[in-house]
């Protein structure tokens, strides 16, 4: 009658089997994307200098490449990194040391509305706010849209690495005389330069991985790299639209930006993990 | 001296105020530009099935369609994650060998790395081809020829928020005092048993990573549109076409010059999808807030 | 005679590499109260949550020597959870479930277990309720959660909790630490009515309360036995003979 019977025995061992083929589902699903990428995509990305440089071939004809896609990338990205952080840092620095204060509050709010947003609403406002205007799709209207999409991130990450700083040190800090912020910006934030660090590549992720934001704002070009003011397009804009094209080498080019997508990637996954310890999701 | 302080808190505030002013921008653009829509349409916008863009001079605009469609992803999709990140953290708790643990932990950090595209190339190429081979389409009315459908939509992102939700309900059984789980262990409990117990301490914590789920889940974009098979379609059955709002706003990219009423329509769409995701996620983080500060207990 | 309620010999306990005890052998007898006797920090903790094995929940704890509990290896025989089924755990902090009721909290043991249903739950739950002296406070609300109840009446409740699964061994860790000198009196008073049916190692830092309770136990000290034997005796020696003993024991290894 007592200790372990039969029927409990059974039930735990089915939900040990059952939980364990649901984690072997997400391993398996990780996988899988991860090695379609690998397989689909390495023998393009092999490819080398044409794939990195040469735009896409003709519907049905070779793959050529992602050149002035890759280009869009990099120019949105730095532009949103650099935006994201010029906005984020300071409004993060003000939510954590102004807390409470009436500016601080609202900022707030509107750092959570922002992140609330979908992407493709911030998408469609930057759509009316500046394509429309400037009568053309742009470059420039893609990376204003990454930075408001990366800029919430930047803040929130700003203010928990300020507001993890251990009391010891942050009165150590104020103990110094120097007025409020200039103790936070001269001594607090290089006390916390990693969690800086950490929250803009948390930015540069966030506009490198996003396609929904560029939809309405970046255009379509994707053969030539025109500048800043005028229409281009960007790698994950690229597999949006050639994934579900019906022509074989637009497909294949797809898979190629897949992995190359997933590389960068990883890349700042692992670095910002290496800085942070655990990359907040 | 002072005067360079001030400087200082000038620019922290300056750059601070342009956020509160992009916020606000969202919120008044989005809302100007649709009072057109609206104006035309009233309660018709939302409960009306047609859209037809370039019927008459301003075109009909009704989201009834694929406001259910967001609502059905959404739903399956935020069940999925739940169910997959809830058994997952049970089995990593209570079941799983370290090495193991190590090896969906890199999965899972994986997996919340990869851009939303990547899923739905591979939603578009590996899931909607098993789908349409295992022949579900055929068990609905309109069943999808292709495999894409809302079905297909909501498991990849399902699979998409799992990080997610898992990093939420793992936080809060993690934070669950030990002495519990010792407690646990003093009566004898195994395995499933202390999952229940524990599970049901750390149950708001799993409401709050629904909620913030399906905020997530509404306002996807890139997944859905290449996994749903855009159709105008009322998706009572799973295995059909459909459109969310957000997958409707993105076919509609290279059209919004091109009628009158679009640009409205779309905004006003945005502003549901807005209103939807914010209240959801606000309360989802209220919830997983209030959590934590009672200490990890229900 | 039957074999000791717990027999330990040559038991050490390691987390990950600072070792917790040191060749630990005690013999706790049938039907009293054993208290473990120590400075914070001695391996009291340990050494009770080796009994049961809940110490393997630790990271990285690594257990050598060997621990009988009832009559059972339990680090070696197949019939160590039936065994361990038999005994029932206090802690320092009380912990009874928050979320759930207070007849839940106590039924949660024999339910987990199958000992009963229905009536019979209902009459085991009154009865642990009642050993425990808890059941003429809240006989009237056993659907309220257990987080209503104050914090000696939360205690009594992990007792209840304890005692519904009909436990022949009890380990207490510092049940009275964290409770006022009333509600710490109140629990006393019931450890002395248990050990009438009971066997109990209590685990306290207290001298007095194991001199008020105990009839045997053991004083530790960084992880070492000092000495074992009736109260009177083990709280008797002089601090240099501790630190003689200590030095003999340290030798021997």
């Amino acid at each position: 009658m007592r200790g372990r019977s039969v029927k409990r025995r059974l039930v735990d061992y089915a939900v040990h089997l059952t939980t364990a083929a649901s984690a072997l589902a997400i391993l398996g699903a990780a996988s899988h994307i991860l090695l379609s990428a690998l397989v689909e995509g390495l023998p393009v990305l092999l490819r080398g200098a044409s794939f990195l440089l040469n735009p896409p071939g003709p519907p049905g004809g070779e793959v050529g490449g992602v050149g002035p896609s890759l280009a869009g990338t990099l120019v949105t990205v730095a532009i949103a990194t650099i935006a994201s952080a010029a906005l984020g840092i300071p409004a993060g620095v003000m939510l954590s040391e102004a807390r409470g204060s009436l500016l601080a509050r609202v900022a707030e709010r509107a750092v959570e509305l922002i992140a609330e947003s979908p992407s493709i609403v911030v998408g469609l406002v930057v759509f009316t706010l500046l394509v429309v205007p400037m009568r053309t799709p742009s470059a420039l209207a893609a990376a204003v849209s990454l930075s408001v999409v990366a800029l919430p991130y930047v803040a929130a990450q700003v203010r928990e690495s300020l507001a993890a700083i251990p009391l010891v040190y942050r009165e150590a800090a104020f103990s110094l005389g120097l007025q409020k912020w200039k103790t936070v910006f001269l001594l607090l934030i290089p006390m916390n330069a990693r969690g800086v660090a950490t929250a803009i590549l948390l930015g540069s992720m966030r506009a490198l991985g996003e396609t929904a934001p560029v939809l309405f704002t970046a255009g379509a070009a994707f053969q030539v790299f025109y500048g800043i003011d005028k229409p281009s397009s960007t790698l994950s804009l690229l597999i949006f639209f050639f994934a579900g094209t019906p022509y074989e080498n637009w497909r294949r080019l797809a898979w190629g930006a897949v992995l190359l997508l997933v590389l960068l990637s990883m890349l700042l996954a692992s670095l910002t993990r290496r800085l942070a310890g655990r990359v907040r999701m | 001296m002072r005067r360079s302080i001030d400087v200082i808190y000038l620019g922290v505030a300056t750059a601070t105020a342009i956020v509160i002013a992009i916020a606000a921008a969202i919120v008044l653009a989005l809302s100007i530009e649709s009072s057109g829509v609206l104006a035309r349409e009233g309660l018709g916008f939302v409960l009306s099935p047609r859209w037809s863009p370039s019927e008459e001079r301003y075109g009909f605009y009704g989201v009834a369609l694929p406001l259910v469609g967001t609502l059905a992803v959404g739903v399956q999709a935020t069940a999925i994650a739940i169910a997959l990140s809830v058994a997952a953290v049970v089995y990593l708790h209570e079941y799983a060998p370290r090495r193991v643990r190590e090896a969906i932990g890199i999965a899972m950090f994986a997996m919340a790395a990869l851009p939303t595209v990547v899923f739905g190339m591979w939603g578009l190429s590996a899931v909607a081809p098993l789908v349409r081979e295992a022949g579900l389409g055929s068990l609905c009315a309109r069943g999808s020829p292709t495999g894409q459908s809302v079905f297909t939509a909501a498991l990849v992102v399902g699979l998409m928020l799992t990080p997610y939700a898992s990093s939420v309900v793992s936080a809060a059984y993690d934070a669950v005092p030990f002495t519990y789980v010792e407690a646990l262990h003093s009566l004898g409990a195994m395995g499933f048993e202390r999952a229940r117990v524990l599970l049901g301490m750390v149950k708001r914590s799993i409401a709050a990573a629904a909620l913030l789920s399906f905020g997530r889940a509404v306002g996807e974009t890139t997944i859905v549109a290449l996994t749903i098979g855009s159709a105008f379609n009322l998706p009572l059955c799973p295995f059909e076409p459909a459109h969310t709002v957000s997958s409707l706003i993105a076919s509609q990219y290279g059209n919004a010059f091109l009628y009158p009423g679009l640009t409205s329509a779309l905004s006003a769409a945005a502003l549901l999808l807005l209103a939807a995701s914010a209240a959801t996620t606000a309360l989802g983080a209220r919830i997983a807030r209030a959590a934590v500060a009672r200490g990890g207990e229900a | 005679m039957r074999e000791p309620a717990v027999r330990t010999r040559e038991l050490s306990v390691w987390y990950g590499q600072s070792q917790a005890l040191h060749s630990v052998s005690i013999t706790v007898p049938r039907g009293t109260v054993y208290a473990v006797l120590g400075p914070s920090g001695c391996g009291k903790s340990t050494l009770l949550r080796a009994i049961n094995k809940l110490v393997l929940l630790r990271e990285g704890a690594r257990v050598e020597g060997l621990v009988e509990v009832l009559g059972v290896d339990v680090y070696r025989d197949h019939s160590a959870e039936e065994a361990l089924s038999r005994v029932g755990m206090v802690f320092q902090t009380p912990n009874p479930f928050p979320h759930l009721s207070i007849y839940d909290n106590v039924a949660i043991g024999p339910r987990l277990r199958g000992m009963a249903k229905g009536r019979e739950l209902d009459k085991l739950v009154r009865w642990a309720l009642e050993k425990a002296a808890l059941w003429d406070e809240v006989k009237d609300r056993l659907k309220s959660p257990a987080s209503s109840l104050s914090g000696g009446q939360q205690q009594r409740l992990c007792i209840a909790r304890a005692l519904a699964t009909m436990p022949e061994l009890l380990l207490m860790d510092e049940p009275t630490a964290n409770l006022d000198p009333v509600n710490a009196a109140k629990i006393e008073e019931l450890i002395k009515e248990l050990s009438r049916e009971v066997t109990i190692i209590l685990v306290t830092h207290d001298a007095e309360q194991a001199k008020r309770l105990a009839s045997t136990g053991v004083l530790l000290f960084m992880g070492r036995v000092v000495s074992e034997g009736p109260i009177s005796s083990i709280l008797s020696r002089s601090y240099s003979s501790i630190i003689q003993s200590l030095v003999a024991s340290a030798r021997r290894q």
